[in-house]
């Protein structure tokens, strides 16, 4: 998400499931989308590390992988830590997010998804991948890459503040 | 009779264990706060002297605990007290002053770190380095420290004692 040309890369790596993750999304990466990946200060990467205790993570990345395809992983994303706890409790990731993504958009997606599901689970079997290498344990884990240095943010969230003062911080570098 | 108690125990042969294990503890606990700042201060594979306290405040901010003045204020000075107290600590000055100061440090850390175990926080302990998940091995850790800094001051209380006793 954003300008791949930006001087700061963030990697997050996230569980769509994890209620960590979706507090992370609330009140800092709504954020730090408006403040920093909108004006190409942070380019934004989402890696997928569904952890198997959640049930239904792996079904919400596939079909965030697929709306990344289409154009729409932010609506998508949204939606689903929008509306995590309706579809924690029962699997149904499509009639949840079913109020913020509109029918014909969820077709498609649903239809990309179908004809495209070995690339979409290799896609998600990277990210795990490079997240093991990197020994990520918990979600979210993120990772901030500046001056060609890439550090690991102490896990489990970041405060928005805390992590503006750090961006600024590089930014001024 | 009490003089002669004192005077008596004077002239016995000064026991060395006690001080031997004094020295020991002092210098373990010493180098065990100068480890705990340098981790704080070297991570990710260099060093922080620039930027410690962004990494640092994000560890102490997941316990939510302070205000983000005050986890800024902290995470820029407690690498710092650690590093002076362990030295203290190893050179033995102000045993009685450092050996408090430890404990209490030690207590409040407990403190949070049970707080926040309990409320079922998934967060870096921020102990040693940034990127420890909390957890019982924590807590008994910190706890075995803790149990060494009053061990420690106990014991350079007593041993303060003693030498007033025997120059009395």
């Amino acid at each position: 998400m954003g300008s791949k040309s930006a001087p700061i890369t963030i990697e997050v790596f996230e569980d769509f499931q994890c209620p960590a993750c979706r507090n992370f999304f609330e009140t800092t990466v709504k954020q730090l989308i408006d403040d920093y990946v909108v004006p190409g200060k942070v380019y934004l990467i989402h890696r997928d590390f569904p952890l198997e205790m959640h049930p239904y993570s792996r079904q919400a990345a596939r079909l965030a992988n697929a709306a990344a395809e289409l154009g729409q992983f932010g609506t998508v994303e949204r939606a689903l830590f929008d509306t995590q706890d309706q579809w924690s409790a029962n699997g149904k990731i499509e009639e949840a997010i079913a109020s913020t993504v509109p029918a014909a958009q969820m077709k498609k997606i649903r239809d990309y998804q179908a004809a495209h599901l070995d690339e979409i689970n290799a896609a998600i079997e990277r990210d795990r991948t490079i997240g093991v290498k990197r020994n990520v344990s918990q979600t979210p884990s993120i990772y901030v890459t500046s001056h060609g240095k890439t550090e690991a943010l102490p896990g489990g969230g970041v405060d928005y503040k805390l992590l503006r003062n750090y961006l600024d911080y590089l930014l001024r570098q | 009779m009490a003089t002669s108690a004192v005077v008596s125990e004077s002239q016995a042969p000064p026991r060395t264990w006690p001080r031997v294990l004094l020295v020991l503890g002092r210098v373990i606990l010493g180098a065990i706060f100068i480890i705990a700042a340098y981790t704080k201060l070297h991570f990710n594979g260099g060093w922080h002297l620039g930027d410690y306290h962004f990494f640092f405040g994000m560890a102490i901010n997941s316990y939510n605990l302070l205000p983000v003045w005050a986890v800024e204020l902290l995470a820029r000075v407690l690498p710092w007290f650690e590093l002076a107290l362990g030295v203290f600590l190893i050179i033995g000055v102000g045993l009685r002053w450092s050996g408090i100061i430890a404990s209490a440090l030690l207590l409040v850390f407990i403190a949070a770190m049970t707080r926040a175990y309990i409320m079922g926080l998934e967060i870096m302990c921020g102990c040693f380095g940034n990127n420890e998940k909390l957890g019982p091995w924590t807590l008994i850790r910190d706890s075995s420290m803790l149990v060494l800094a009053l061990a420690v001051t106990i014991g350079a209380f007593l041993i303060k004692k003693h030498r007033v006793v025997v120059s009395s």
